[in-house]
């Protein structure tokens, strides 16, 4: 995890997405102590999370709107 | 939209990427449902497909471009 963040960051911030469980305990291990909101673990649903996120990233959009649409997701209807 | 040409992923995420170029608030609409052109999940959840009307809105100082623009990258939607 701690490598895909790395490579994740381009300079503008990375914002991590989990499933259930380990793995955001596991996010957050790897996060103490480095509360300065550049690498941010939101609570998103995973895929529809990960599609929003995605595609406001590669638009060049701000960490704040890559981690709202994420979130924003929860309330996503499929159709 | 081009016949043979769903707004699923990867159609959808072009689309949106154009609209957030935009500062206007711009809309999509279908069969009287109105989608933020902006947000993926609410584009997909539109269910477009092949030759069906869109129905482009944008509201800001930019809108007339936001409008030609989306109406060109729809028409020059590829599967």
């Amino acid at each position: 995890m701690r490598e895909a963040i790395a490579r994740a960051d381009l300079g503008d911030g990375v914002v991590v997405l989990a499933d259930l469980g380990s793995s955001i305990l596991t996010v957050r291990h790897l996060l103490e102590g480095k509360a300065n909101g550049h690498i941010r673990l939101v609570d998103a649903p995973f895929v529809e999370g990960a599609v929003a996120a995605a595609v406001m990233s590669s638009a060049g959009q701000s960490l704040d709107d890559v981690a709202k649409a994420a979130e924003d997701a929860r309330g996503a209807s499929k159709f | 939209m081009p016949e043979g040409v769903a707004l699923h992923a990867r159609p959808a995420a072009t689309f949106v990427k154009t609209a957030l170029r935009f500062r206007s608030k711009v809309t999509v609409g279908l069969n009287g449902r109105v989608a933020d052109a902006k947000s993926i999940l609410a584009v997909l959840a539109l269910g477009a497909v092949g030759g069906t009307v869109l129905r482009l809105s944008a509201e800001g100082e930019d809108a007339p471009d936001a409008l030609a623009a989306l109406t060109s990258c729809v028409s020059g939607l590829v599967d």
